[in-house]
């Protein structure tokens, strides 16, 4: 009998911690996906009617803003979308690349001045990207690289190598050397071993980066600022401000234009979520 | 000792790949032309006809920045026009938002790659001019076909001494007018909005009781305080000439005993009544003017954006026609001119010195200037919004706008007398220091006199 009434509190104690548990997940849940819903429906209002009452639901819902984002070739947000998109997908493939190759070497060959590249990589993530703005700038006018399509590419490759380089170096330094032993036993030659043998045993740590440097790349603002003077070669970022005036801003008609551009993004994301998520904590463990 | 050849080898080729990729020219064309397209174009006779090449400009009148605002839609037509009128050049526009366009004309000027021509900020007139990044257009000013219509007293923020630097550009609106109800005004006892600090405290009992906010204001961006209220009074203290010479560097203090006492009354009316909103400090000057025009405040204090925003919003309503224009109400110990508001053009279409190696480009870059400036477009925005730039025109016609526009531009032009916009002039070091510090002063986290002191040393250490 007492026996099953503690049986029974336990039961109840469990039910009372899971439902705040889940309660509290669910809490924070909200605060994620609210953002987004209410970055929904105020691009269905109307500027008066956002600065009214801003977390209010529009009560004439209109998709004028759209259209007028759309119909409006000043706004210059497909191809700012086009160029953020080839931007993001060519410097993430080098960066991925150049930083598997390099930290693979620095990981597993002894060689002089090895640890003195390897700090001289990391060097580069404490060096804040503001205090380096105006030398960029000047370095890539002298060398007639500014407001090209290519632009951009260079310095995200530059600035996101130190962290690639680092990840993969600390990932590649938990695999067991036997491995590469075994393939050289067998006659593997040392890029089938780093690109056949190695590279399916990293991939975690490589959709990792990919990640970081996906959104790192879409969303960077400075150098997108100073580097690209066209309007027909800027990226998302720099195209979004237009919306936002000396005095005022149009907040309804930047969020129609928020949801416009993310959609590459969250296309990527719901594509390769599963692999996203295996490598978020593939990279919280190894990396 | 193979592997690590192969090593150093592989890396070398990614690195040769990479900078054979960067090295590629298969570019998109790099140059923008002007995209307004329903413009008419004027007959427009310019000095520019004996150059033929690029001309390069960067300024802030974004499309959207241009529906509704007076002055962003005049420089984009007078672009287009002056444009169409000059088919031999080929004009390069890099636009951006306002915030980043400081940013970015930051950036060039750092690096000494200023565009030929340019938005100058008036803060900026006596560094670039003194690191020699500006040309000095003082006889193109003086000899310009239009001199004799310039309004002179915008060029203040524009000069070192004696030597112009640049055409105000876009319009002269003001940053300091009170909006107000005059039919809830009435209710509380005044027929007019009341003239001293003092009567609107006696106001403020009325409308705390009907649970009002007397005046609305928004200082959440934490320049609003310096441009939309302590601009004006100051002035109120210290009178023009105070801040002349601090723009002179000839004397005056941000210490003087008259600007700290406009410091004072600033805390006191914000922090001892309770004529304000109790958010003025977390609120934005957006947010601030929908407690007006939803009638939770029975005035606002703003800028003349805001003016364009509530008449917009309110049209067809009652308190649009109710809706009236007071400047500032007079401290009790203040004894300057008690009329006066702060207006004046922030920036001014400046030339790179990089252009005066062609005579022939500078040429085209002064007539552009002339151009963006002159009687066309203070025609245009006189007309079609009522509003006035560096250039005057005589006998505006205001007949064809409503009485609310009427009313704002003879209070913005007429009626008021004209003081200093504060942050046109100095420098951004001080202002950035100051503002923060008057935002905490108004939330009485700091006495004026330190407000004062920090002020002081930020003017001494950077201009």
């Amino acid at each position: 009998m007492a026996g099953k009434s503690i049986k029974t509190n336990s039961k109840f104690a469990n039910g009372i911690l899971g439902f705040f548990m889940n309660a509290m997940l669910i809490l924070f849940s909200l605060s994620c996906i609210f953002p987004l819903i209410w970055m929904f429906y105020s691009s269905l209002k109307t500027k008066r009617e956002f600065y009214a009452d801003v977390t209010g639901l529009p009560e004439n819902p209109t998709f004028q803003n759209f259209i007028d984002l759309l119909s409006n070739p000043n706004n210059n947000l497909l191809s700012a979308m086009l160029n953020s998109v080839r931007t993001t997908f060519l410097s993430v493939v080098l960066i991925v690349i150049c930083g598997y190759v390099l930290g693979y070497i620095l990981s597993r060959i002894n060689f002089k001045g090895n640890r003195v590249i390897y700090i001289m990589l990391l060097m580069g993530m404490l060096i804040p990207v503001h205090a380096l703005l105006v030398p960029v700038y000047i370095v890539y006018k002298d060398l007639n690289l500014s407001n090209q399509w290519f632009t951009l590419i260079i310095p995200y490759v530059a600035f996101g190598l130190p962290i690639a380089v680092f990840l993969v170096e600390g990932y590649i330094k938990a695999i067991p050397i036997e491995l590469e032993e075994a393939a050289a036993i067998d006659g593997s030659s040392f890029s089938k071993t780093l690109f056949s043998i190695i590279l399916p045993v990293s991939r975690p740590i490589l959709v990792t980066i990919a990640i970081i440097q996906t959104f790192a790349c879409w969303n960077e603002f400075s150098f997108a600022l100073i580097l690209i003077k066209d309007s027909a070669l800027q990226t998302v970022p720099p195209a979004l401000t237009m919306f936002k005036g000396q005095f005022s801003s149009d907040f309804p008609k930047t969020m129609a234009a928020l949801l416009i551009t993310m959609s590459p993004i969250v296309v990527l994301y719901f594509t390769f979520s599963k692999q996203i998520i295996k490598g978020m904590v593939a990279g919280a463990v190894k990396g | 000792m193979k592997r690590k050849l192969l090593s150093v080898l592989l890396a070398t080729a990614m690195v040769a790949t990479l900078m054979v990729g960067c090295g590629k020219t298969e570019t998109e064309t790099t140059e923008t032309e002007t995209t307004e397209t329903e413009t008419e174009v004027a007959e427009t006779e310019t000095e520019a006809a004996g150059y033929a090449g690029e001309l390069s400009i960067m300024h802030f009148s974004t499309s959207e920045e241009s529906q509704g605002n007076g002055g962003s839609d005049g420089f984009r037509t007078m672009l287009s026009q002056w444009q169409a009128a000059n088919p031999d050049i080929t004009l390069t526009e890099e636009v951006l938002a306002n915030a980043e366009y400081k940013t970015q004309i930051a950036t060039y000027a750092a690096a000494g790659d200023l565009p030929d021509v340019f938005l100058l900020q008036g803060m900026n007139t006596k560094t670039w001019a003194a690191q020699g990044l500006i040309l000095d257009l003082t006889d193109a000013v003086n000899s310009s076909p239009y001199a004799a219509d310039y309004n002179k007293a915008y060029l203040t923020p524009f000069m070192d001494g004696d030597t112009i630097y640049g055409y105000p550009a876009l319009t002269g609106g003001t940053c300091t007018v009170v909006v107000y109800d005059s039919a809830k005004w009435a209710e509380a006892g005044f027929d007019t909005f009341p003239t001293t600090w003092a009567d609107v405290e006696a106001a403020s009992a009325y409308f705390d009781e009907q649970g009002v906010d007397t005046i609305a204001f928004g200082n959440g961006g934490g320049w609003q305080a310096n441009s939309c209220f302590i601009s004006t009074l100051g002035n109120r203290y210290t009178g023009k000439e105070w801040y002349q010479s601090m723009i002179d560097k000839a004397g005056a203090s941000f210490e003087d005993a008259e600007f700290v006492a406009a410091l004072a009354e600033t805390q006191r009316l914000f922090t001892s009544t309770s004529i304000f909103n109790e958010d003025f400090n977390a609120i934005t000057n957006e947010d601030a003017r929908e407690y007006y025009i939803s009638g939770d405040a029975a005035a606002f204090i703003g800028g003349n954006w805001d003016v364009s925003y509530i008449q917009s919003t309110l049209s067809g309503t009652d308190l649009y026609n109710t809706t009236k224009f007071a400047v500032l109400p007079q401290p009790a110990d203040a004894t300057k001119d008690p009329n006066s508001q702060n207006i004046g053009l922030g920036y001014a279409v400046a030339v790179s010195t990089e252009v005066a190696n062609d005579p022939a480009k500078l040429a085209a870059a002064i007539d552009l200037a002339q151009y963006l400036t002159g009687p066309e477009f203070s025609t245009f925005v006189a007309e079609n919004y009522a509003l006035g730039g560096f250039t005057n025109v005589a006998n505006v016609d205001l007949s064809g706008f409503d009485q609310w526009t009427q009313d704002f531009y003879n209070w913005s032009y007429v009626d008021t007398t004209a003081c200093e916009i504060y942050d046109s002039y100095l420098t951004g070091d001080v202002w950035g220091l100051f503002n923060t510090d008057l935002q905490t002063m108004m939330n009485g986290g700091i006495t004026p006199e330190d407000v004062a002191k920090h002020a002081q040393e930020a003017y001494l250490a950077n201009y």
